[in-house]
């Protein structure tokens, strides 16, 4: 499994661009990489609820596109201008998607290993 | 006859009960395996469908006559062997590409759906039975090599197939002997099909994904240092233009025969026809837009078979004739029906190239203008993401690129247009970025 510390930079770096595109600019991230799967963890605090927030969830909770993987891996962030959430939901597993107490909270989940 | 009406019983229930209804999604979740089904059908259909316009001696012998071709651009494999032996070709390179997908477990999505008919096209037109494998085979090799498994370059591999004329070329074009032209031939395959997955997955960030047919691009700089190569030890391409005409009634009918039975699938497998092709509408189509995970199977049939509608009387109007390379151009804008193409964003950009055509030194019903203006909406996500002016503006631009960059691989990239998108695309989007005002 090559290209996957890159990765987990990549899907990082395209929940900072969400977050900033909700005028979130604050943020706590942490990103833990283990043996078999890396976890993602961003949130920061919101004034309102994003609109789009059930259908991000349900994006990242799409199952796995293994044929989009090594193709299309390195359109994820470092973009300011655009998002690739589709792409997001076909590279994790699952997510988990909350916003409470003015708080949203995102965590995504990825195997590295089949 | 009783074994016959168990696998007639068992088909319609697997369409029938596969119409799943995702109420959260709005759309019909329709099964893997009816989707497989579908394809699998169509695939038999353009095969079958060969028996219309040829006997099959005439077939067999148009296939070792289509087999035998150095297939560079722009090869009609309607003239080299006849249009059933094309047609033949055709739905048998659908029906291996669907085996494959299926043996590898791959989901039956939009760009599964876009590589199967653009495999399909291109086979009227330099993919054939002999020259795919070599390549295919090296991507294979790739992902063994990775320790990966092969679903994971699958994309790679079917769309990479654009270089089968590299190893047709070396065959059967060099004059070279047999015995020694189809080893080279197949080791050079192998080695660029080795090659292609991380050129793929490097190039498709210079355009930020707003060309569509990005292994074009890659496979055009593949092909321009193997073309490059070759020159320095003073092989050759010839410029090839070798199409038929004359056929614009059958083909047409022909055309509109296939795309009236997706409309009617389409139908069928679609809860709300409006709002759900309005939703598709509404993207602006940039890699990786897969409609068919985010808005069913349904509505992008529906999608694709508009879009199969549309470029034919755009082909028809502007008084072009229905040849291969055309029908190959036409079932590519089809398949990208499922992966980023609408007739909303794909408008601007044959308006683009049309008016260039006009303006230019080009005829605009000459094939080479026309598969300009088809295989130009490989920039349909620029008109989909800044607007239509923006969409005729690349369309204006990539006819001027596009007939300058096919002396770089020596037409033996068949995604010449992708190749010159590339570039359009990595100019323009910069450009068009730095012109908004409201970006942080």
């Amino acid at each position: 499994m090559r290209n996957e510390r890159m990765k987990a930079t990549k899907i990082l770096e395209e929940l900072i661009g969400y977050f900033f595109n909700q005028n979130i600019d604050h943020l706590k991230m942490d990103l833990n990489y283990k043996d078999k799967e890396f976890i993602i963890h961003v949130e920061g605090l919101c004034t309102s609820v994003p609109t789009d927030l059930d259908h991000l969830a349900e994006l990242l909770n799409e199952p796995r596109q293994a044929e989009l993987e090594e193709y299309y891996w390195g359109l994820l962030g470092g973009n300011s201008q655009r998002q690739e959430l589709d792409l997001l939901g076909a590279l994790v597993d699952y997510a988990d998607v909350s916003c409470e107490k003015n708080i949203l909270s995102i965590t995504v989940h990825r195997k590295t290993q089949e | 006859m009783k074994r016959f009406n168990t696998i007639i019983n068992s088909l319609q229930q697997t369409v029938f009960d596969s119409r799943d209804v995702d109420d959260k999604k709005g759309f019909i979740i329709v099964a893997e395996k009816t989707k497989y089904l579908i394809m699998t059908f169509l695939g038999i259909a353009i095969l079958c469908s060969s028996l219309f316009f040829n006997n099959i001696s005439e077939i067999f012998q148009g296939l070792f006559l289509i087999i035998q071709s150095p297939s560079i651009l722009v090869t009609d494999y309607m003239a080299v062997g006849s249009i059933g032996s094309a047609l033949f070709n055709s739905g048998a390179l659908i029906l291996l590409a669907v085996f494959i997908a299926w043996k590898n477990k791959v989901n039956m999505n939009g760009p599964i759906i876009a590589a199967i008919f653009t495999i399909g096209g291109f086979a009227l037109f330099g993919k054939n039975m002999y020259n795919i494998w070599a390549i295919m085979i090296g991507v294979y090799f790739h992902a063994k090599y990775r320790k990966e498994t092969f679903s994971k370059f699958i994309l790679i591999a079917f769309f990479g197939t654009a270089l089968g004329p590299l190893v047709s070329q070396i065959t059967f074009g060099f004059e070279l002997p047999l015995y020694y032209s189809i080893p080279l031939g197949t080791l050079i395959g192998l080695l660029a099909g080795f090659c292609l997955p991380p050129l793929a997955n490097h190039f498709v960030k210079f355009h930020q994904g707003f060309n569509l047919y990005n292994i074009g691009f890659t496979a055009g700089v593949t092909g321009m240092f193997f073309m490059a190569l070759f020159r320095s030890f003073n092989y050759q391409n010839p410029a090839t233009l070798i199409v038929i005409e004359g056929y614009n009634a059958t083909l047409s009918g022909y055309l509109m025969f296939l795309f009236t039975g997706m409309l009617i699938v389409g139908l069928y497998f679609s809860r709300r026809v409006l709002p759900g092709l309005m939703r598709i509408w509404l993207q602006p189509g940039r890699l990786v837009s897969d409609f068919v995970t985010s808005d069913g199977f349904g509505a992008t049939l529906l999608n694709m078979s508009l879009l199969g509608f549309l470029s034919t009387y755009y082909v028809l109007l502007i008084g072009g004739q229905l040849n291969g390379p055309i029908i190959g151009g036409i079932f590519t804008i089809v398949g990208f029906g499922a992966f980023g193409k609408h007739v909303k964003n794909i408008i601007p950009v044959l308006l683009g190239v049309y008016l260039a055509a006009l303006l230019q030194v080009w005829e605009p019903s000459s094939t080479g203008a026309l598969l300009a203006a088809l295989f130009g909406t490989t920039l349909a996500p620029i008109a989909g993401t800044y607007g239509w002016f923006h969409g005729i503006i690349a369309g204006f631009l990539h006819m001027a690129v596009v007939m300058n960059v096919g002396y770089l691989h020596g037409g033996m990239n068949l995604y010449n247009n992708g190749f010159s998108g590339g570039f359009v695309a990595a100019a323009l989007v910069p450009i068009f970025d730095s012109l908004k005002r409201d970006v942080n």
